[in-house]
């Protein structure tokens, strides 16, 4: 049995070692990265254009694929020997992950959407529905959409209330994907000082990638993909 | 949860959903439809005549015999004459005798002449007698005993006079109006044409057809009722004849006896043998209309399996977003055969529904017309038809469920945006 809970004695949150990917039927991997560490509360901001393995390293850290070789741990604990029920479990505990888009299940209303990701995470049932309160309060959402269905809420407002559902279960990693970029200028301002807003008071990791450098002004450090990634960039788009 | 998720996913697509509901509620529909007439029509049919060891008639087929004496469907080619019957009632070994003389009705019910040994010895269902909810037996010659569907149609109670028509249609230009009969007993209902049958003395008959000729009134002729009364009234010939036998040993002896009796030809039969017949007959056709009726059925579930199949492609961000918030493959799995489930059962809930509203609606229509019993409590067909289904609707759903599953391994949740403005997923 692998060891699920997080180990509380690291002081990283993620940590790479040479790790390789290659996606299968091709040859040359689309990630290569002999090191690099995330620090627990960190916000990062990781630009990288597309095509030059963004997507591969989320779902990755997500733990929704493994890397060949290497080794990544989260939260000190390896993706790779975990079994997959293992590591949905282990998602969705400590990673709240924030899509570009279509963030919510569109059928049910926006409660139901965080209680469902409450319930993948086993987290406390007695005090969710304050919590859904205060994490809508602090988004600025009105109250009243909790009962609305999902598809009815504006584009800015299911990106917030992503936000929320992300936070729901107090991960201790929020992956974040390019969230702005269905929103106009002012809106994405005013989603990304709630998002960095709440990661500040909830001590969340923080690891928010963009191809838009402009964003990269609310972060105090970023890094580029391409500088972390030896791997040629031409491989799987994405 | 899970159900809630498979359910509110369902709603969101009402329209498919409707329709694929609809396909299956059909054909379960037709499945359970034809499976309950089946059980329905043999139960029945066999239980209208308990207790008879030997019906006679005039020489036809045996299945036709059985069908206008028992079931009153169909006609007589022929009649037995009187002397005949007599000397078959006084047989060695025959308990009783009951003769049976059709051919008049009133409204559209079948008159039936007998006399008193009927209600004796006439059983049905499990060795029943026919019980009276009202009245008595026929006494007088112009008395009518009403099954009990007759009297509850038509509205009749004891006392009431009424009129018989000559011939088996619904209208008749051939009334006996000179000659009204009156109710003497209306009978408990029995499931059987009983109830939808008339009882008069065979003397009854004949006085009504005093002055006729070839099924003709003779014009210029006018005979009273009083004045037939007091008539030789004796039958010259009757439709068929019932027989019950002292001991069962003899029934073979005496059907090879009566078959060929030399006064006129006749066929004797048992009921029970020929009904075997009948069903023998009609087994290949039932085989055919199951067969046909578990054929829709799959069909329609191949439909739902393309219907669930189709609907994957749109679903793909849905499929991500379950990923991303922990749910595993299994849940995704789970989640699409649990739809399959639902829209299944919702299937078999409007077709339980419309068997029972149109088996409701048509069972007098059926058993007016077809001498069909048939009851509306099919629903201890429901396990009957519930694990084959629940069993092929699973293996149905595992097409969509493991493409969602496999499709998914393939397509990670994070993607480039490109790809994702192509999918008509979350809000627009």
């Amino acid at each position: 049995m692998v060891q699920l809970a997080p180990e509380k004695r690291t002081e990283n949150a993620l940590e790479i070692q040479n790790l390789s990917f290659t996606y299968p039927g091709t040859e040359r991997p689309v990630l290569d990265i002999p090191r690099w560490q995330v620090t627990r509360g960190q916000r990062l901001f990781l630009q990288g254009a597309s095509g030059c393995g963004k997507s591969t390293l989320l779902n990755l850290l997500a733990g929704i694929m493994t890397p060949d070789k290497g080794s990544l741990q989260v939260l000190g604990a390896e993706t790779k020997r975990m079994s997959g029920r293992q590591r949905d479990r282990f998602r969705a505990q400590h990673i709240g992950v924030v899509f570009q888009q279509f963030n919510l299940i569109n059928y049910l209303s926006v409660g139901d959407n965080l209680r469902l990701a409450s319930r993948f995470g086993s987290s406390r049932k007695d005090s969710l529905d304050v919590r859904i309160r205060t994490l809508f309060d602090s988004l600025c959402l009105p109250a009243d959409l909790i009962a609305r269905p999902a598809n009815s809420l504006s584009v800015g407002q299911q990106q917030r209330v992503a936000i929320a559902r992300a936070l729901v279960n107090e991960p201790e990693i929020l992956l974040v994907d390019e969230p702005t970029s269905a929103l106009d200028s002012d809106a994405s301002a005013a989603f990304m000082q709630l998002l960095l807003k709440l990661c500040g008071e909830t001590k969340s990791t923080l690891v928010f990638v963009s191809h838009d450098r402009s964003l990269s002004q609310y972060f105090n450090e970023r890094i580029d993909l391409r500088d972390l990634n030896s791997a040629r960039e031409f491989g799987h788009a994405g | 949860m899970l159900v809630k998720v498979a359910l509110m996913s369902l709603l969101s697509r009402r329209i498919t959903l409707g329709l694929t509901v609809l396909s299956i509620a059909v054909s379960v529909f037709v499945l359970l439809g034809v499976e309950h007439i089946r059980k329905e029509a043999h139960e029945s049919f066999g239980r209208t005549v308990s207790g008879v060891d030997l019906i006679v008639g005039a020489r036809t087929s045996p299945l036709n015999l059985l069908l206008y004496s028992v079931f009153h469907i169909g006609n007589a080619t022929n009649n037995i004459d009187w002397q005949s019957y007599q000397h078959l009632a006084t047989q060695h070994g025959v308990a009783w005798a009951v003769p049976i003389s059709l051919g008049d009705s009133h409204r559209g019910y079948r008159v039936m002449g007998t006399d008193t040994g009927y209600f004796e010895h006439f059983r049905y269902g499990e060795k029943l007698r026919l019980a009276f909810a009202e009245g008595k037996p026929f006494e007088q010659v112009f008395d009518v005993v009403l099954g009990s569907e007759v009297a509850r149609k038509l509205g009749y109670s004891i006392g009431q006079k009424l009129v018989l028509s000559h011939g088996l249609g619904k209208t008749s230009f051939n009334n006996h109006d000179d000659k009204p009969f009156q109710v003497s007993g209306i009978l408990k209902p029995t499931g059987t044409p009983v109830d939808q049958t008339l009882h008069v003395r065979l003397e009854g008959l004949e006085a009504i057809h005093v002055n006729w000729q070839n099924g003709v009134p003779l014009p210029g002729r006018k005979i009273t009722a009083e004045q037939a009364l007091q008539m030789d009234l004796k039958p010259k010939s009757i439709t068929a004849a019932m027989l019950g036998l002292e001991t069962k040993l003899g029934t073979f002896k005496l059907q090879r006896q009566i078959n060929s009796f030399k006064g006129e030809p006749l066929l004797t039969i048992l009921p029970g043998v020929a009904l075997a017949e009948l069903w023998q007959m009609m087994n290949t056709m039932e085989q055919v209309l199951l067969l046909i009726s578990i054929l829709v059925l799959v069909a329609s579930l191949l439909g739902m399996g393309t219907m669930l199949l189709a609907s994957m492609r749109e679903r793909i961000r849905e499929m991500a977003v379950l990923r991303a918030i922990g749910a595993s493959p299994w849940f995704i799995f789970l989640l699409i055969e649990v739809e399959a489930l639902l829209i299944a059962l919702l299937g078999v809930c409007v077709a339980v529904l419309g068997l029972g509203l149109g088996l409701g609606l048509s069972q007098e229509w059926m058993s007016e017309n077809y001498g069909l019993f048939v009851s509306a409590t099919f629903l201890r067909l429901i396990p009957w038809l519930c694990s084959p289904l629940s069993l092929q609707v699973f293996v149905m759903g595992l097409v969509p469920a493991l493409a969602a599953i496999v499709h998914h391994s393939s397509q990670p949740e994070f993607k480039p945006l490109g790809d994702l403005k192509n999918g008509r997923c979350g809000a627009v």
